[in-house]
């Protein structure tokens, strides 16, 4: 920071406190204010918005990788024997590589899918909403910007007014302070203004841009989602219809379950501990 | 570790101290129990290694699914919520309103009355998309739906499914339970098995406060044998059977999880498809199956979209033009925003909440469930019974039988050269004629046979005198000159008239055989002809095999009993001087010290048949009441 800049921050802060206990009269616009507020809202939305959207594809992979855990499981219940070779071409699969196969198009479905899902989602979904989120760094300076200058133009006011109410006639210079003083605040509130006017009008236009700018990446999320659950569901139904007919059936009518309380009922049977 | 569990390994110590201190006198002094590790055990440790692990599968295959019921699926579902709750919040009606915002409204409206242009309301200068939000909305209630109806579904699925798992879990559990109760019984068996062997190994007369405990050492080795055997057995019964229907749940719960999570996945396809045909995501120009957009043509369509509205931010909006411009075309890369240490974090995380589990199988190809699961009861004995493989642990065999150690007596019967067998003659079945059969046939030593006769012994079963039957020219029996063979017979018999009994029933004997003759027999100058006519040359060319020697033996010796019984003749019982083999088909093989009762000899029948006592006599060696094994035996082995 220069000498300058650091005279200038150091008035600034005398002012702000002024300002606050309120020997300084701040100005208000509250045009402006409103349209900070809403650009607010949406700062924070939209950040939050970006934070989901990348848990989202956390939690989708978690839960890949939980279905890829359950799969390998089970098929390691039946050995490593090189399930790619087994039912490759076949339309049925005999129950020993049902899990075997199953893990391997769980695993696909993470592998393939999840990658090919992956790229679209970042560049249509995730980093249109983070590019949005990182205009604001510019807009947030600019706001900054203009709430120093209206310090200054603050200050600037309550000291030329102060001139005027209380005029030191004895002063020689009074003339002269008062002069540079007005020239001073016409100055400050110029840039004050100019800042203020831009943003008033610029801030709008970037939140009503928002709406076009967003919307297609909603779009292309729910098409994605789309996309994903579709193929996923294509390449589980494949395997599915690998099976017996009877089974989907079964499962349909809850009768899988019931066959696995036969098993149960079998093994108790057993009499184990008896 | 707390003082009493330190006594205690302490104490533990020095008992295995003592145990082994025990065992390594039991191996110097006497033979040493060892474990009996059977294949049995190899087998319930396979099945044992097994069950436990499949246990643990099956436990972690139900936590898995209730971490996806209840958080994954949940959580994607709450995630997705919140995002279009975030998108409502933006680009919805009440979009982008704070607290306060209708004061700024209130002001606004009293500014508006002092005015005479009227302006337009902060309001209406947001240039809402009326649709855009109920896209939002709607896709806000179907996911609410799809979230309540999916969330319920694996709560069910999870439960039942776990309800189930835990329930042949309990089932594996008891069954790894009776393998531990069998092990333990084994090892109480084997204790009490050595301590009776310890007692039994004593060779001082027992005292009696011993023979006490001996006895019920025994007694109690009796029970505790039964146990074990009890056990074991229905150990040995069982395990199959709780394989095979953990196979069959293992089966039926991959294809629950997988129809369920086919009908999921199905569910929400069909939940986004209704959505988006509804407000028009879809491509519905091309082809109606294709009708879901590929990522590529999202993506397309997504830039056609968006770049106009990104240009006019980045360019006409000048604070943010103005400022770094630099910045705006750098592309924007989410992946890589986070910072190390939280990515270092997450993964930490990832892995507990994403720990693998498989079940590592005694057969790592082939799984627990295998239609190989046996053990070989050879591999089994190299690996645990192999006094040399696993000489370092439990087993102690005092004496190892080295090669050394094993003095095989030689038999004492040193001249193992056997005198030379008596002549055979008449080879005729043999292709050749043989022209010096008739020089021969004086000093034949065998007995005459009917032509085209060939005897055997049904006993016959020693492969040494099958090996050389091909070799024609030593046969026993001649067809071809069997015509001055009979004529020789007659001789005899002719000399030996005056046993009027015999001579009728080898006359019986002979025209019976005879009476089976079906070709006449050739003369020897034919055999050489061309033109083969239907002879027994040819016949016996083709029935040369030795079931069919065997077989004519058969009914020879048959005959040959029925005469020496009905002769009555007081039958030698000769021992045997050498092994005889046997070499020929039809002869009766012996050992030296056999004793072999001779049922016929022709010398006893005429004494000029071949008096130099080299003979082939026929004996049968007995055994048993009714049993005998007959043939041709050499007069000179005895």
């Amino acid at each position: 920071m220069s000498w300058n800049g650091l005279k200038k921050a150091i008035n600034r802060a005398g002012a702000q406190v002024m300002l606050k206990t309120g020997q300084i009269e701040s100005s208000t616009d509250k045009e402006f204010e409103f349209e900070e507020h809403r650009y607010r809202a949406m700062e924070t939305t939209s950040t939050k918005l970006q934070r989901e959207l990348k848990h989202y594809m956390e939690s989708l992979r978690l839960l890949s990788n939980a279905q890829i855990n359950v799969g390998e499981s089970l098929s390691s219940f039946y050995g490593a024997s090189p399930s790619s070779e087994l039912g490759a071409d076949k339309s049925t699969v005999k129950h020993s590589e049902l899990s075997q196969l199953y893990y391997d198009v769980v695993k696909d479905l993470s592998e393939k899918c999840f990658t090919d899902v992956e790229t679209p989602y970042n560049q249509t979904v995730l980093n249109p909403v983070s590019r949005f989120n990182s205009y604001y760094v510019e807009v947030n300076e600019a706001i900054k910007k203009r709430a120093r200058k209206q310090i200054d133009y603050d200050a600037l006011k309550s000291k030329v007014k102060k001139l005027i109410e209380k005029p030191n006639s004895s002063d020689a210079e009074y003339e002269t302070k008062l002069a540079s003083a007005q020239s001073d605040l016409q100055e400050s509130e110029k840039t004050y203004l100019a800042l203020n006017d831009q943003l008033k009008d610029e801030l709008p236009k970037l939140v009503n841009l928002r709406i076009p700018f967003l919307d297609p990446s909603f779009e292309a999320f729910v098409k994605i989602q789309l996309r994903f659950f579709t193929e996923s569901y294509e390449e589980l139904n494949n395997l599915q219809m690998k099976l017996d007919a009877k089974t989907r059936e079964d499962y349909i009518n809850g009768k899988l379950d019931k066959k696995v309380d036969d098993v149960l009922v079998k093994m108790k049977e057993l009499n184990i501990t008896g | 570790m707390s003082v009493g569990k330190l006594k205690k390994g302490l104490t533990e110590f020095g008992s295995s101290v003592k145990d082994t201190v025990v065992s390594v006198s039991d191996t110097v002094t006497t033979v040493r129990i060892h474990r009996d590790y059977d294949k049995d055990d190899e087998l319930i440790e396979h099945y044992k290694h097994d069950l436990s692990k499949a246990k643990s599968g099956l436990s972690y295959i139900a936590s898995q699914q209730k971490k996806m019921a209840s958080s994954h699926w949940g959580k994607l579902f709450k995630l997705n919520i919140r995002i279009v709750e975030h998108f409502i919040q933006l680009l919805g009606t009440d979009s982008l309103s704070f607290k306060g915002i209708e004061d700024y409204y209130h002001d606004f409206d009293k500014f508006q009355a002092t005015e005479e242009i009227p302006m337009v309301h902060p309001k209406e200068r947001q240039f809402l998309i009326e649709s855009v939000h109920s896209e939002l909305v709607n896709y806000m209630s179907s996911l609410q739906q799809g979230k309540f109806k999916i969330t319920q579904d694996w709560d069910i699925h999870e439960k039942s499914l776990k309800l189930r798992i835990t329930e042949m879990n309990k089932h594996i559990s008891d069954t790894l339970k009776l393998i531990k109760k069998r092990n333990k019984k084994k090892t109480n068996y084997i204790k009490t098995e050595h301590k009776i062997s310890k007692l039994m190994k004593k060779t001082a007369p027992l005292e009696t406060k011993e023979q006490d405990q001996l006895n019920t050492l025994e007694s109690s080795l009796k029970e505790e044998e039964k146990e074990y055997t009890k056990i074991n057995d229905k150990l040995k019964s069982i395990l199959p059977h709780v394989i095979s229907f953990l196979d069959e749940f293992v089966e039926n719960i991959t294809k629950i999880i997988l129809c369920k999570q086919v009908e999921t996945y199905k569910e929400i396809a069909q939940m986004l498809d209704y959505f988006c045909t509804f407000h028009g995501f879809l491509d519905t120009s091309g082809d109606p199956h294709n009708k879901i957009q590929s990522y590529e043509d999202i993506i397309s369509k997504w830039e056609e979209a968006t770049t106009p509205t990104r240009l006019q931010i980045e360019s006409f909006i000048s604070i943010i033009y103005d400022k770094k411009p630099e910045l705006i075309d750098t592309e924007i890369d989410e992946k890589d925003k986070t910072s190390s240490a939280a990515k270092m974090w997450n993964k930490i995380t990832d892995k507990v909440v994403e720990k693998k589990h498989t079940v590592k199988t005694k057969d790592h190809v082939n799984g627990i469930f295998n239609d190989y699961l046996s053990v070989d009861p050879l591999q089994a004995f190299l690996q645990n019974n192999d006094p040399n493989s696993n000489i370092s642990e439990t087993y102690h065999p005092s004496k190892v039988v080295d090669v050394d150690d094993v003095y095989i007596p030689k038999p004492v019967t040193a001249p193992v050269i056997s005198p030379k067998l008596p002549p055979r003659v008449n080879t005729a079945h043999s292709s050749k004629p043989l022209p010096t059969v008739a020089a021969n046939k004086v000093t034949t030593p065998l007995p005459p046979l009917p032509p085209d006769r060939f005897v055997y012994n049904s006993n016959f079963s020693r492969s040494d005198s099958l090996d050389s039957i091909h070799s024609d020219n030593e046969s026993i029996i001649s067809d071809s000159s069997s015509h001055s063979t009979t004529s020789l017979v007659s001789d005899i018999l002719l000399h030996n008239a005056s046993a009027d009994v015999v001579n009728k029933h080898l006359k019986k004997v002979y025209n019976s055989s005879k009476n089976d003759i079906k070709y006449s027999p050739i003369p020897e100058r034919f055999a050489d002809l061309d033109i083969p006519p239907a002879t027994d040359d040819l016949i016996f060319q083709k029935t040369t095999t030795v079931t069919y020697k065997l077989h004519e033996f058969n009914k020879f010796f048959d005959k040959i009993i029925a005469l020496s019984d009905s002769m009555q003749l007081d039958r030698r019982v000769l021992e045997a001087k050498y092994d005889f083999p046997g070499i020929e088909p039809g002869d009766l093989s012996f050992k030296t010290g056999d004793k072999i009762e001779i049922i016929f000899d022709f010398q006893s029948i005429d004494t000029l048949y071949s008096n130099d006592q080299k003979n082939w006599l026929i004996g049968a060696s007995k055994f048993g009441q009714d049993h005998f094994r007959i043939g041709f035996v050499p007069s000179n082995y005895f």
